[in-house]
């Protein structure tokens, strides 16, 4: 039998206050790691949406250029259509590389989800959509057989959704006629996953926006050329030009000032936790006298006694910063609901992404909290005199 | 000094501060302890009879005076060569047992091994054996009498063979059959050459020991423990 395994015994003793003092360090541990795990999967998911957005800049009608571009990325409406010129001005520039156009329409579908209400997202684009989305792989079918056909490419979840195979009809609340599915596309991790295809020129003329658009998403031969590209378009009347890198930029900039208070209110579960920790040793270090007294009578120096008391905090700690993981990774899920609830914009994907390094810095973090939590009361009960912890009670 | 003396008191005194008044716990005592005796100390509450078990037992230091314990002067050591006394010379019994609750009877007993760095070669069972143990080594203290636990705190005491053995009211808190199979005990263990110091209100079976220690306000009378009575 060894010290830790005293420390761990001693621990059993006092459970409901173990567990309490756990239970407070465990939480404060769990929200610790939910922001690290936030902070690295909001980020990583931002990325991943915008990337796989296929452009870096975006034109659209002129109004507040993030609510434009974040309606581009969820889906929604309220965007505010341009001219279809627009796209023919700058088709012929040089500097691109790739270019298409987009018209977002947004139906509501009180049938949907069970008949509590929903929305179905329409894209008309054009083939070219696939040249800036080269990763779109169609799981079965193919695209449209014209631009103007009365044809629906589905995103996965939306054809698992509606429970679409290519061939099926498919019907929009509120428009005549049906859609033939032509294709399904595999499973892309982004929001085109729930979206509804269809030919740019057959969305304008269903909803009778004829040579409207919402977007134009561009890709340049030289990611350097973003600003003189932006420069030029500068003077266009109308239309705003939106670099997806500053999209990304005051996204993150937006979701940060968020997480510094999140981060100011963990750092108080952190302390709190740490105070409870030296509260329960120091109590259990005051019950324990006289045991302190006949450790020392049977031969523990003051650095045993020291060392069993920053066991007993370590095992604590590290018994609670497992649990916070645990917690975290069983409830990432619900924590991921709450930000979805909360904040404007959450991309597509996991949120929060535990990764092995970071509850590895939990981990060894919440030991470190631990041993300093546990210095003061260790070097109390390592100083008692054995005289004093061992006088009888008279 | 002969060469038996195993403990040996010159001229301490002790002086608490108790409130704000000063309390002379022993006043200029004098005591030598030969190797093999057994001891009662008996005196009335305060006398004084805990305060001298702390200082032959290097537990505590004296206000003047000195404490030889096999010729080595203890009531001078640093706390660091008291600890070295505690694991090898000195074994220690309390009233109130102070067993580990979560610890068996036999981890209890191991625990002086653990902090003196030493392996159990074998020890542990012996000593069980000695203190009539052996069938409740894996018992906790919660499963085990009042009697069993003094034994098991008795077995702590005498696991690193230490050659004084001090307890303090060891029976205090035992039925007077159990009492009196402990003070048995205690008998055997100073039969096999062991110093046993025992501090007792418990008259009669003080009587079985070799000498008798009337301690009275901080003042020894080493007498006949008929006449002290």
């Amino acid at each position: 039998m060894q010290l830790l395994k005293i420390a761990f015994k001693n621990l059993k003793r006092r459970r409901v206050r173990t567990l309490l003092t756990i239970a407070g360090v465990g939480i404060a541990s769990a929200v610790f790691v939910s922001l690290l795990g936030f902070q690295r999967g909001y980020k990583e998911a931002l990325f991943r949406d915008v990337d796989k957005m296929g452009y870096q800049v975006l034109i659209t009608a002129k109004g507040c250029p993030y609510e434009a571009a974040t309606i581009m990325l969820k889906g929604g409406a309220g965007l505010r259509y341009m001219e279809e010129d627009i796209y023919n001005k700058v088709v012929s520039d040089t500097r691109i590389d790739k270019i298409t156009s987009q018209l977002i329409q947004v139906v509501y579908d009180p049938d949907k989800n069970e008949s509590r209400g929903g929305y179905i997202m329409i894209l008309g684009v054009d083939k070219s959509m696939l040249d800036l989305k080269p990763w779109v792989r169609f799981k079965s079918g193919g695209w449209f057989s014209s631009d103007t056909s009365r044809e629906v490419v589905m995103g996965y979840e939306a054809a698992e959704l509606e429970q679409r195979l290519v061939g099926d009809k498919f019907f929009i609340r509120g428009i005549e006629g049906d859609f033939t599915v032509i294709g399904i596309l595999e499973r892309t991790g982004t929001h085109d996953d729930g979206t509804v295809f269809m030919p740019l020129h057959t969305v304008q003329s269903l909803f009778k926006l004829d040579k409207k658009l919402t977007g134009v998403g561009i890709k340049l031969k030289d990611v350097s050329m973003i600003p003189e590209f932006e420069e030029s378009l500068y003077n266009v009347p109308a239309i705003q030009v939106i670099s997806m890198a500053q999209v990304k930029g005051t996204i993150l900039g937006l979701v940060q000032s968020a997480q510094v208070m999140v981060t100011a209110v963990a750092a108080i579960a952190v302390i709190v936790a740490v105070f409870g920790v030296i509260n329960t040793l120091l109590m259990s270090i005051m019950e324990r006298t006289r045991e302190f007294g006949m450790f020392k009578s049977v031969g523990a120096s003051g650095g045993q006694i020291f060392i069993l008391i920053l066991y007993e905090t370590t095992l604590m700690c590290a018994a609670a910063t497992i649990c916070g993981n645990l917690i975290v990774l069983i409830g990432a899920k619900w924590v991921e609901w709450i930000i979805r609830i909360t904040l404007p914009y959450a991309p597509y994907g996991n949120l929060v992404v535990i990764t092995p390094e970071i509850m590895i810095v939990s981990i060894f973090g919440a030991i470190f909290i631990g041993i300093l939590s546990g210095i003061y009361p260790a070097l109390r009960a390592s100083r008692l005199s054995p005289v004093e912890a061992i006088r009888r009670e008279e | 000094m002969t060469m038996n003396i195993i403990l040996n008191a010159i001229g301490i005194t002790k002086l608490y501060q108790r409130g704000a008044e000063m309390v002379k716990a022993l006043n200029n005592v004098d005591l030598s302890i030969e190797k093999g005796e057994m001891v009662s100390v008996v005196g009335p509450s305060g006398s004084g009879k805990s305060t001298l078990l702390n200082l032959l037992g290097g537990f505590d230091s004296p206000t003047s005076g000195r404490i030889y314990l096999k010729g080595l002067e203890i009531s001078r050591m640093k706390e660091k060569e008291l600890t070295m006394i505690r694991r090898k010379e000195i074994g220690y019994v309390f009233q109130q047992f102070h067993l580990l609750p979560t610890l068996t009877v036999r981890e209890n007993v191991t625990i002086p091994l653990i902090f003196s760095k030493k392996r159990d070669n074998g020890q542990v069972d012996r000593i069980l054996e000695v203190v009539g143990l052996s069938n409740r080594a894996n018992h906790l203290p919660s499963q085990i009498s009042g009697g069993e636990m003094q034994r098991t705190a008795i077995a702590r005491a005498l696991i690193h063979d230490p050659d004084v053995l001090i307890a303090d009211e060891p029976t205090g808190n035992l039925d007077s059959e159990m009492a009196a199979s402990i003070f048995n005990l205690f008998h055997s263990i100073n039969r096999q050459g062991k110093t046993v110091l025992i501090v007792t209100h418990n008259l009669e079976l003080a009587k079985g020991c070799s000498r008798h220690l009337h301690i009275k306000d901080g003042l020894i009378l080493d007498i006949p423990l008929k006449n002290s009575v």
